[in-house]
């Protein structure tokens, strides 16, 4: 609503420092409200003072620290010709046919956010999204390991936790 | 442009706002406000990480706190 000339230079709407608003000042009783304030409930809704938090981790297709060469490259990912469905329905599960979930897929506590083909035992091996607070996939990387190991494939996860205003939360001005 | 240019100078600044900071650009009617005010959100500017980087596609960051605009 209200801009400097190098918000505007600064493109400070692709990359935000801040967020301007308009704040009124009351004094209907008298009372003191030093350190409180009222936020406007259609604003909040839409995402007034809104933000995320990205939590990034890797999982492991096969595990490379221990065992023989069978052992090394026991599961393979469900895009993998070698693999074999059987009466699996990934997209009741809530993944792809790769056997992972899908960009902007939301993840509850429980739900799989990984499913591969156990070679071994010749069947599904699900991974659990275990956090209780629910997020949202934001990015899922195939990459190779630290040493280029052939039979492996680290899943470099990246997920998204909203993070809404609450009571406690301080907030600064843009003047002091 | 050219009109701007003067002859009494080797010098020129380009615009009267870079007299001030990057920072201290981006305060809403700071003219309105009193100086020490001005100063003291500089300061509190310079304490906030509003947006970290600009390549947040292709980093992994273990833990990244991020605002949004509306």
């Amino acid at each position: 609503m209200v801009r400097t000339q190098n918000h505007t230079k600064y493109d400070f709407a692709q990359a935000p420092q801040g967020t301007n608003a308009i704040v009124a000042v009351i004094s209907y009783t008298g009372y003191d409200m030093e350190d409180a304030m009222i936020m406007n409930k259609g604003a909040y809704e839409r995402g007034f003072m809104h933000g995320c938090v990205y939590k990034s981790y890797i999982r492991e297709l096969n595990d490379q620290s221990s065992g023989n060469a069978t052992q090394k490259s026991r599961f393979k990912m469900y895009n993998n010709p070698e693999t074999k469905l059987g009466d699996l329905d990934l997209k009741s599960q809530g993944l792809d046919a790769d056997g992972l979930p899908h960009i902007g897929k939301l993840l509850e506590q429980g739900n799989p956010e990984m499913c591969v083909y156990d070679k071994t035992l010749d069947r599904p091996k699900f991974t659990k999204f275990k956090d209780n607070e629910s997020a949202r996939v934001e990015n899922i990387r195939l990459m190779s390991d630290e040493k280029n190991s052939a039979n492996n494939v680290n899943l470099g996860y990246t997920i998204r936790y909203p993070r809404n205003p609450v009571i406690g939360d301080k907030f600064s001005s843009r003047h002091g | 442009m050219e009109e701007d240019l003067r002859t009494d100078s080797t010098h020129q600044e380009f615009d009267p706002i870079n007299m001030l900071s990057v920072i201290a650009s981006t305060i809403p009617f700071a003219d309105y406000n009193q100086s020490p005010r001005n100063m003291y959100q500089c300061q509190m500017a310079k304490q906030t990480m509003g947006t970290p980087y600009h390549n947040h596609p292709y980093r992994m960051d273990n833990k990244v706190y991020r605002i949004l605009f509306p």
